[in-house]
């Protein structure tokens, strides 16, 4: 465990305060040249794109897009962090190097005092926890775990909330205050205060939509370098390892990805209006770190193949949890839309992926494959006509219990018939007919409704307790629409079916 | 001594950069006003130890979130700056060492 040992001067403060207003002096020079040169001149930032590599772009490409797409919910409304990362699942880094751009201005930052509440009462807490550690750990010689302790020791111990004096002061006598953005960023990322920053995100789009494009269309040549931090935890030990990660070309995540999208589409049936799909349904485990999901989608949406309506993030956090569990149990999922030209592409993908195929529609002969076809459904049609042979009339059928006839009404019939029909009535290939007013015995009709194949069989006691179980059903039915009878298989009882020929 | 702040050094420093840097002053702001002010011993007898006056030890939490919430994604980024505010003499002497060596 590295420590740092800092050795301040005696006269630190006076020092602090100079060489911050010297920064910030900086700063806002910077910023005014760099004003100037907004309303001057066109922003000329494919220069910059060239220039230098920007951090955390995947970071900016997703936030960029999901302002686009709930661009309506976000502007000019109060929100707080919590809830722009839970609901819109924006990410709060994103949000602010996105700022920094001057891509969206982030505006009434405000601070309100239940921030010092909760920040007191999680110092109870953990006093309280502290407490109950001692007393468990006396006489055993063992203290409570040092390196968690003492994190929350320094964060909780704090006189001013980790505020600041001066911060601190205002807010006990106001009930919200505005708070500068080194500030209000440092806050941000703390737990306690992401529930008590408010804020107004003011949205440029068109910005935001060139930004985006000008990265997309990097993307689509190649020519954009996304490799971004695994983890920051490591970085300091391996500064430099992320740069080393590599990426698939983007022609070859397209494809992955149009494969993947045919597959759900057209082979397991999910809507092309509102497709969800996600990375673990495109590639393997191992191969994750080699692809840029949200970027390829984004090219796909460019050349217009799909279209992007949603992007969902089921962690809500920005947790980096690359090729963990959590990252591929909670994919990102893109909600999107299937274009006409995304049919042209695939057959495009599937010529050069089954070389087969395309021998077959090199040879000319339409002719055949219509007729084929023909053929089929003609196949297709007999077999329905086979089927309804077997199958009994719905609508035309009555019943006779010792002797008396019923003719009940529709609801109960179908009821009836669907439960014998359901379950083995389809098994019945034979085709047997029951003829109007022919009489069959309980194991005949067992037989005719396919439960079982022939006579003797009704005397395994198996049989006969299913169809009795079939029968108890059928009893239930009647007792509920109050027939006059009940059906009782052990009683020499005659059950008739009288049915008619479709054919 | 006193040394005078050296604006052009700093003009040719990005934005990002300077902000990093008021950021790590800011944090060293915080942790000031908790330093002692003097020496003094903590614990009793020889089972105490001295606390020099405006020595800090910070420890890997504290300063992974310094470099998360500074936008510094590696040590050597955090280490450039405390030397850069060394030079600047804001702070006297800054050195990281292994707890367990």
């Amino acid at each position: 465990m590295t420590i740092i040992k800092v050795q301040f001067p005696k006269d630190f403060e006076e020092k602090y305060r100079e060489y911050r207003q010297m920064f910030l002096d900086i700063l806002a020079r910077e910023k005014t040249e760099k004003n100037e040169e907004l309303d001057n001149a066109e922003i000329n930032i494919k220069q910059q794109d060239i220039d230098s590599k920007e951090e955390n772009l995947h970071l900016k490409i997703k936030t960029a897009k999901i302002l686009l797409l709930k661009e309506n919910e976000i502007k000019n409304k109060v929100h707080t962090f919590a809830s722009l990362d839970n609901s819109f699942n924006l990410p709060i880094d994103g949000l602010f190097a996105l700022a920094n751009q001057d891509l969206i201005q982030l505006n009434n930052c405000l601070l309100s005092q239940g921030y010092i509440n909760e920040y007191r009462r999680k110092r109870k807490e953990f006093e309280v926890k502290q407490y109950n550690i001692m007393i468990a750990s006396v006489g055993s010689g063992h203290s409570s775990n040092p390196k968690e302790t003492d994190a929350w020791k320094n964060y909780l111990t704090d006189k001013y909330c980790n505020l600041g004096k001066g911060i601190y002061d205002e807010l006990t006598k106001n009930f919200q205050i505005e708070t500068d953005a080194f500030t209000f960023q440092s806050l941000a990322k703390n737990d306690i205060a992401r529930a008590f920053l408010s804020l107004k995100v003011k949205i440029y789009p068109k910005r935001i939509k060139d930004f985006l494009d000008r990265k997309i269309d990097l993307f689509i040549k190649d020519e954009l370098d996304l490799s971004g931090k695994p983890m920051e935890m490591f970085s300091d030990k391996f500064a430099n390892l992320y740069k080393t990660q590599r990426f698939l070309s983007y022609e070859k995540q397209k494809e992955c990805f149009a494969i993947a999208i045919e597959n759900l589409t057209n082979e397991q049936g999910y809507p092309l209006n509102n497709l969800k799909i996600d990375y673990t349904q495109i590639w393997e485990k191992e191969m994750i770190l080699q692809t840029n999901f949200l970027e390829t989608a984004l090219g796909m949406e460019r050349e217009e193949l799909i279209e992007i309506k949603d992007i969902i993030d089921p962690i809500p956090k920005n947790l980096i949890v690359a090729t963990s569990d959590l990252f591929w149990k909670y994919p990102l999922t893109i909600k999107m839309k299937i274009l006409p030209d995304f049919n042209k592409y695939y057959e495009l993908v599937s010529k050069k992926y089954n070389p087969k195929d395309t021998l077959k529609e090199d040879k000319p002969e339409p002719e055949k494959t219509s007729i084929k076809k023909e053929d089929i459904i003609d196949s297709i049609e007999s077999q329905k006509d086979t089927r309804n042979e077997v199958i009994f009339d719905y609508n035309n059928v009555s019943f006779s219990f010792s002797g008396e006839f019923y003719k009940p009404t529709e609801e109960v019939r179908k009821k009836l018939l669907r439960e014998l029909w359901k379950n083995r009535q389809i098994k019945n290939k034979k085709g047997e007919i029951v003829k109007d007013g022919e009489r069959k015995r309980e194991s005949e009709i067992a037989v005719l409704s396919g439960f079982i194949k022939s006579e003797q069989e009704f005397n395994f006691p198996e049989n006969k307790n299913n169809f009795k179980e079939t029968i108890k059903q059928l009893n239930r039915i009647f007792k509920d629409k109050k027939f006059p009878l009940t059906i009782n298989s052990n009683k020499e009882g005659i059950l008739m079916i009288y049915a008619k020929d479709l054919g | 001594m006193k040394t005078k702040f050296n604006k052009e050094k700093y003009i040719n420093y990005s934005e990002e950069s300077i902000k990093k840097i008021l950021c790590i002053l800011e944090k060293l702001k915080a942790e000031w006003d908790l330093v002692p002010k003097e020496d003094f011993r903590e614990g009793r007898g020889h089972l105490g130890y001295l606390r020099t006056a405006g020595q800090s030890n910070i420890s890997d939490d504290q300063y992974f979130e310094w470099m998360a919430t500074c936008n510094l994604p590696a040590f050597n980024q955090l280490e450039n700056i405390l030397r850069t505010l060394q030079q600047e003499n804001i702070i006297l002497d800054f050195e990281s060492f292994d707890e367990y060596v």
